[in-house]
């Protein structure tokens, strides 16, 4: 891994990305966390054209313990839980990383506009983050979805939107030290505009770790998507880990495999992700200055 | 410290703001919300009999333009009335009171064994940092953290009820006999072990995490060096000193997830059958059970701002640094 993650930067001719790989690799948790993700980012990309069989395809016999032909055996209405479980992992993926990011478009917006202009504009800002901090998450999820429906993008744009507070904190707090820098100032005096100076020079240089804790969140709402199917409240035309414990649990005191799997699925994701964030976090955290900034 | 009025009124006028947007987004959440409620209501009269939608209508006072809803809800507010569940027909408050008292079991005691738990575990494994015992504890923590909270519930009671019959599988009572005094006691604590050993298991490695960082964080401070140049006992440097200092990140931890003693075991609530609020929101959002939904909602998120509150009370006491800002 290290020495393919060496091969593709000896391409790319960037010096601080070289630089990054090479502390980012001494790091042995962080590196099985970037293989366990890229294994299963790799299947989730791959699953339609792996010789598994069809998730939806009602054809083997019901309660089919793990075998040789079905790995993690057959679930109630005899589908293969091996290939749901495969494909589970797209939803799974998909939820994490749209719901991260759309936490991340709104944390580093609003967070560097707080930190930028400050003032009255971060006083207002700061009480409402304030405020969304103190909003229970999974239960308003669950609120709207019970009111709205159930729908895989309203699940990964509320979670997004409930989530955006911490990456905004993070944010407002590395733009206030990166503004006082010489290269900012500079730029200000040189008659830059202001927005021209945000996301040319201090965005870049600040938003490392609102990259690493936006890691951190994608675990997280793999999670809470996980507990809203696990209730039967998920997207019911998805095929997702939770919705498959879900449907597995009325039998699970004669058929632990069918909700058994997905838990494990869910466990290592949630598992190889916090590695790899604390990685980051650790690398990008302001006061270890691993990266000279 | 000549802050602490005005410090404490801005905490409390934020808290109360705060409480009001909520309600305020609670109500909307709800109106905007596609559907409609009296048809739920009125079931397969809905079709055949418009007089009767009608009717529903007026009584339930849908018929009103949203802002004169609004101004009602919040009236009714004022005077402790979260309405009417359609469902149960009875009191929203009346449920919601029912259900409180054993979800607040549950959470309360879960909440102060993980924390002492945690912190103890945090603290043995930071003073043996890099040992096999060390590196053991974390890895089990990861894991603990890594599952999501319903599989390690049912995971125990597939293990601890189904096989090997130690523990109820559900239910905070137990059904044929009905017992009284110290008997009933060890009767709820008997069916509240599950439940209890999932949430703190959840919990734990928060704790654990956060106290251990903060203790190696404390021991490389060059006051420690200093007090051990000295010639200052290790034991009693490390009670005296590092400990004090190092349980203050935890114990802003404890101060966060009390604000979600309500909300926060719903799903291990709904495992094990367990007579709380858990169940109650299911339920409430299956049936779209509109009024106990809006209550449900509102008490958690007023519970987490009141939680809020405290904390920072509790933390101006504990740590003299704090800034009243």
């Amino acid at each position: 891994m290290r020495t393919f993650g060496n091969r593709i930067l000896s391409k790319v001719k960037s010096p601080a990305l070289v630089q990054f790989w090479r502390i980012y690799s001494r790091d042995k948790l962080g590196m099985l966390g970037l293989l366990i993700l890229s294994g299963i980012t790799l299947l989730s990309l791959l699953a339609p054209y792996l010789p598994l069989k069809d998730p939806f395809a009602i054809v083997y016999r019901r309660f089919l313990p793990p075998s040789f032909e079905h790995p993690l055996g057959t679930d109630h209405l005899g589908r293969d839980v091996f290939s749901r479980v495969i494909w589970g992992s797209r939803t799974s993926l998909v939820i994490g990383f749209i719901a991260a990011g759309i936490s991340a478009l709104i944390g580093t917006t609003l967070g560097s506009i707080a930190g930028y202009y400050g003032g009255l504009i971060d006083d207002i800002l700061t009480r409402i983050i304030d405020i969304f901090l103190m909003i229970p998450a999974f239960f308003l999820i669950l609120f709207i979805i019970a009111v709205y429906g159930s729908n895989i993008i309203y699940v990964m744009i509320v979670i997004g939107l409930l989530t955006w507070p911490s990456n905004a904190r993070i944010m407002r707090a590395q733009v206030l030290s990166i503004r006082e820098r010489e290269f900012v100032q500079a730029a200000i005096l040189m008659g830059v505009s202001n927005i021209k100076v945000l996301i040319k020079h201090i965005i870049p240089n600040a938003i490392h770790p609102v990259i690493a804790n936006s890691i951190l969140q994608a675990a997280g709402a793999i999670i809470i998507e996980a507990g809203i199917s696990y209730l039967g409240l998920g997207d019911p035309n998805a095929v997702s880990w939770g919705r498959i414990i879900y449907e597995g649990q009325s039998y699970i005191t004669s058929y632990w495999w069918i909700s058994f799997f997905p838990g494990v699925a869910i466990a290592i994701t949630v598992l190889s992700l916090y590695l790899v964030g604390e990685t980051l976090s650790k690398i990008f955290n302001p006061k270890s200055m691993a990266l000279g900034g | 410290m000549d802050g602490i009025g005005p410090y404490l009124l801005r905490r409390g006028i934020q808290t109360i703001l705060t409480i009001f947007l909520i309600i305020i987004l609670n109500f909307f959440i709800i109106n905007f919300a596609p559907g409609d409620p009296v048809r739920v209501i009125a079931g397969e009269f809905a079709f055949s009999n418009p007089e009767y939608v009608e009717n529903l209508r007026k009584r339930w006072g849908l018929d009103k333009p949203i802002t004169e809803r609004l101004i009602i809800y919040l009236t009714n507010l004022m005077k402790g009335d979260m309405g009417f569940s359609f469902r149960y027909m009875q009191k929203v408050s009346q449920i919601i009171g029912e259900r409180i008292l054993a979800t607040l079991l549950l959470t309360f005691t879960s909440l102060i064994l993980s924390f002492i738990l945690g912190v103890s575990l945090g603290v043995y494994s930071a003073r043996r940092h890099g040992k096999t015992i060390d590196i053991s504890l974390s890895f089990i923590m990861l894991l603990l953290y890594s599952m999501p909270v319903f599989w390690l519930g049912i995971l125990l009671m597939l293990f601890f009820s189904v096989h090997l019959k130690l523990f109820p599988i559900a239910g905070m009572f137990s059904s044929r006999v009905s017992y009284t005094g110290f008997m009933l006691v060890l009767d709820v604590l008997w069916h509240m072990f599950l439940p209890v050993l999932t949430l703190t298991l959840a919990n734990l490695p928060i704790y654990y995490k956060i106290t251990k960082a903060s203790v190696l964080e404390q021991s490389n401070e060059d006051y420690v060096r200093t007090f051990k140049a000295y010639g200052l006992r290790r034991d009693k440097v490390f009670k005296k000193y590092i400990l004090r200092n190092a349980i203050l990140p935890p114990v802003t931890i404890f101060g966060l997830q009390l604000g979600f003693v309500l909300s926060g075991a719903a799903l291990v609530e709904i495992i094990y059958g367990w007579p709380g609020m858990g169940r109650l929101l299911l339920d409430a959002a299956f049936y779209r059970d509109y009024p106990l939904l809006m209550g449900l909602y509102l008490v958690t998120a007023v519970s987490v701002a009141l939680a809020n509150f405290l904390t920072d009370i509790t933390y101006m006491f504990l740590d003299p640094r704090v800034k009243l800002t």
